[in-house]
């Protein structure tokens, strides 16, 4: 196979908004988003000539910006995700969950398949419906949720780092991913 | 509201285990329970789907899969 070019450090400053969105669903605190995207820009620029090119750029500038988060999670001078008790409190409101259920936990309606995103063409439109959801999250479901699927924290890592319980975090993990598909339900095209 | 310990399995509960699946490994009774249902019912057939394409599509946008993304 043919080595592959390395990026340029335009090519990678491209993704600095894919970046700062990122490290805002993750972090909630744009100051903090705007420092990590930074150095994980500029720490992927010093290293443009180790891009193998196993992974898309993409995959490669993100994977940089989770090990730097994931670093700043370690030192918890820098990076403090605990919850706040009163936030959580209205997080953990019932109401968007329970109104897609009657009183039978029946879903209300039948739903519609969603058109298939698979092909390229539609992916990046799907994409874009996905993220456009991940901004209306709440700041501590998109937190847990941000830890669970992007830096893939256990469970159990993911409720010292907020300091929530495990019921807690199931239920944030269980809210965010409800809202977001009643969101993207919304937005989405159907079959 | 959780998912309820007695009765039957009803279409919230089976969003509890779907999103559980997610974490952990559902025991061999709570695939049983997810998967009978889910085998006599119209609307969870097609939100496991929906729940399906959506984690797909969270992990192509993070990067966790191998699908491209959008480069913006």
């Amino acid at each position: 196979m043919d080595e592959p070019d390395n990026p340029t450090s335009e090519q990678i400053a491209t993704f600095r908004p894919l970046l700062l969105r990122l490290a805002m669903f993750q972090l909630r605190d744009a100051a903090l988003a705007e420092d990590v995207a930074q150095e994980a820009l500029a720490a992927a620029i010093e290293k443009q000539a180790s891009f193998e090119g196993r992974s898309s750029l993409r995959t490669w500038v993100i994977s940089i910006l989770r090990f730097k988060i994931l670093d700043a999670m370690r030192n918890r001078r820098r990076l403090d995700l605990s919850v706040e008790p009163a936030a959580l409190t209205k997080e953990l409101d019932d109401s968007v969950v329970t109104g897609c259920f009657d009183g039978a936990g029946r879903w209300k309606t039948q739903h519609r398949e969603w058109s298939d995103p698979s092909a390229q063409l539609h992916q990046d439109d799907f994409l874009r419906v996905l993220e456009s959801c991940m901004t209306h999250l709440p700041p501590n479901m998109s937190r847990a949720f941000m830890m669970r699927e992007w830096l893939e924290l256990t469970t159990g890592e993911i409720c010292a780092r907020m300091d929530v319980s495990p019921g807690n975090l199931r239920v944030l993990l269980y809210r965010s991913r409800m809202q977001l598909r009643t969101c993207v339900d919304r937005k989405w095209g159907r079959d | 509201m959780t998912m309820s310990d007695d009765g039957p399995t009803t279409c919230e509960d089976t969003t509890w285990l779907v999103s559980s699946a997610q974490d952990r490994e559902l025991s061999d009774e709570e695939q049983s329970r997810l998967q009978k249902h889910i085998d006599g019912c119209d609307r969870c057939q097609v939100a496991r789907r929906q729940f399906e394409t959506l984690f797909r599509g969270v992990h192509a946008y993070v990067g966790r899969g191998t699908k491209e993304a959008p480069s913006s």
